[in-house]
């Protein structure tokens, strides 16, 4: 009987024995799976990662979309066209605060460093649009004065300064350059002129100096494209614009000369 | 060396299987230690944590792209052009120098960003003549806008003329034909019919023939050859997109404006 249990101890451990191993196999053969299924797991949260970076990117996109400038730019000029039909809403030498709550307040108080418009418009955007080495290319509309009939105009900005007592009214220098074509020879000219950038109409003035031929010039962006301005030649004798020309900016000379010029 | 309280010798036998258990314990041991590694369940742990963090992020996520679609309209570029080609409208009309900006008769608008005339005829020749050859411009000069079949129906609205009531008023185009030495213009013939009576449904059709005109996007019409009717038509396509117009029924003699409606494709 004692070898009987002997047996049974023996069968048992063998027993034992056996399903231990089978354990220990089980696991050491769980090793590199379970190796594998670590690296899966991880594998698995690096692409969801990516597909959720990728949705969060689609929708910044969408939302940059509704934000894009050029769009709203594009939506001021036209509503700027929509204002110029209707009736003007304030006086010759008032400025039109907008938004909701319509103000007029003088052309004088725009951009002089104190608000005047309840919603504070009038002292919102008081950078000039423009540069030292800035150049505009006009385009002929129609010409009754300008004595050499040139097709282009260029409108070329040297210097601009801003009196600290009277910011509204930031003073400029420029030249207009024409080319012209007689029958036998090209003649360029170019005439120095200086005046002012007024804020509340967005536009410059440049007075008839003596060698503006008794011209006056004004140049009107629309308040929210400023790549491009109406340009009027006025004879100061009858107050009446005489030549007027579209300009628009023209990139710099560094950037890529991509534009269909046909000149 | 393992003391046991056992002062007995241990029986052989059970040597060989106590150390068989011990080997067991040992195993199992090593096993159990394999099985609960801490780093392996560390890294389960952190991957668990990290992906219950993107559950999140996307909740989140979802939660923002509803709010926006609440808010989202659309911005329709159909509309836009509408809204565009309405001002545009109004501007020639209203323009205080519109001496300058208005073409003599005979000429249209190149209608790019600078205003400029150009004769009719020169309009989809193949040749630029506008500054920048917006006379040649694909969209203006698309011939499809009255291909045969097309046909412009609106409510017409009589002034004069008839003592109708508010009727629809059909205009359809059923010959076309461009003339490769007088590309400014399409040939077209056309019927136009309207009710005259909502309760007998009489309807009045008149044989039409004239010229689309790419240079004003303008069809004009009247009477055909050997027909008595007394009725032009003329429709403006200046609504911005090629499918919309603001047409008038005419006397053919006088140009006399009869009707007036706004006439949509279909």
């Amino acid at each position: 009987s004692e070898f009987a249990i002997r047996q049974a101890d023996t069968m048992k451990s063998l027993r034992l024995l056996l399903v231990a191993l089978a354990v220990v196999t089980a696991v050491l053969a769980d090793q590199p799976s379970k190796k594998d299924s670590k690296k899966d797991s991880v594998d698995k949260l690096l692409e969801r990662t990516g597909e959720i970076t990728h949705e969060l990117y689609a929708f910044e996109a969408k939302l940059d979309a509704r934000l894009d400038p050029e769009t709203i730019q594009r939506a001021g000029s036209l509503k700027h066209r929509l204002e110029e039909i209707e009736d003007p809403t304030c006086d010759d030498h008032e400025h039109q605060c907008g938004g909701d709550d319509p103000q007029c307040v003088n052309n004088l108080l725009v951009c002089d460093g104190h608000k005047d418009c309840r919603n504070g418009e009038d002292e919102d955007d008081c950078t000039v649009p423009v540069k030292a080495g800035d150049t505009f290319d006009g385009e002929v509309v129609f010409d009754n004065c300008i004595k050499s009939d040139p097709e282009h105009i260029t409108f070329t900005v040297d210097s601009v300064s801003t009196a600290a007592f009277f910011t509204g009214f930031p003073v400029v220098n420029v030249h207009f350059e024409a080319e012209t074509e007689d029958d036998d020879e090209e003649r360029e000219a170019s005439v120095p002129a200086r005046g002012f950038y007024s804020f509340a109409e967005h536009a410059f003035h440049i007075s008839s100096h003596d060698n503006m031929y008794g011209l006056d010039f004004y140049g009107e962006f629309d308040g929210h494209d400023f790549d491009r301005f109406v340009g009027n030649f006025i004879r100061v004798s009858s107050d009446e614009p005489c030549a007027r020309f579209i300009f628009h900016r023209e990139e710099d000379e560094d950037d890529d000369d991509d534009d269909d010029d046909d000149s | 060396a393992v003391t046991t309280i056992d002062t007995q010798p241990p029986p052989r036998y059970s040597s060989s299987s106590s150390i068989i258990m011990w080997y067991l314990l040992l195993l199992v041991g090593l096993a159990s230690a394999a099985i609960t590694d801490p780093k392996s369940r560390r890294t389960e742990y952190h991957v668990k944590s990290q992906n219950l963090h993107l559950d999140e992020i996307l909740e989140e996520l979802r939660e923002l792209e509803e709010e926006f679609d609440e808010r989202d309209l659309e911005e329709d570029t159909k509309e836009v052009r509408m809204l565009e080609a309405r001002i545009s409208n109004l501007e020639a009309e209203h323009d205080p120098d519109h001496d300058h900006a208005h073409c003599e008769e005979h000429e249209a608008e190149c209608g790019g960003d600078v205003p400029e005339c150009v004769s009719e005829l020169l309009f989809c020749d193949g040749v630029d003549d506008c500054n920048h050859g917006e006379d040649e411009d694909d969209d203006r000069c698309d011939p499809e806008i009255v291909h045969v079949g097309s046909s412009f129906s609106g409510i017409a609205t009589w002034g004069a003329c008839e003592n109708f009531h508010p009727h629809s008023a059909v205009v359809t185009i059923t010959a076309a034909e461009q003339n490769e030495y007088y590309p400014s213009f399409v040939r077209v013939k056309g019927i136009l019919s309207f009710e005259e009576d909502e309760h007998t449904h009489k309807i009045k059709t008149f044989q039409l023939r004239g010229l689309y005109s790419f240079a004003r996007h303008e069809l004009k019409m009247g009477p055909d050859h050997g027909e008595k009717g007394h009725y032009g038509v003329k429709c403006d396509f200046n609504l911005g997109d090629n499918d919309h117009a603001d047409c008038h029924i005419v006397l053919s003699d006088s140009r006399d404006e009869c009707a007036h409606f706004r006439a949509d494709r279909y």
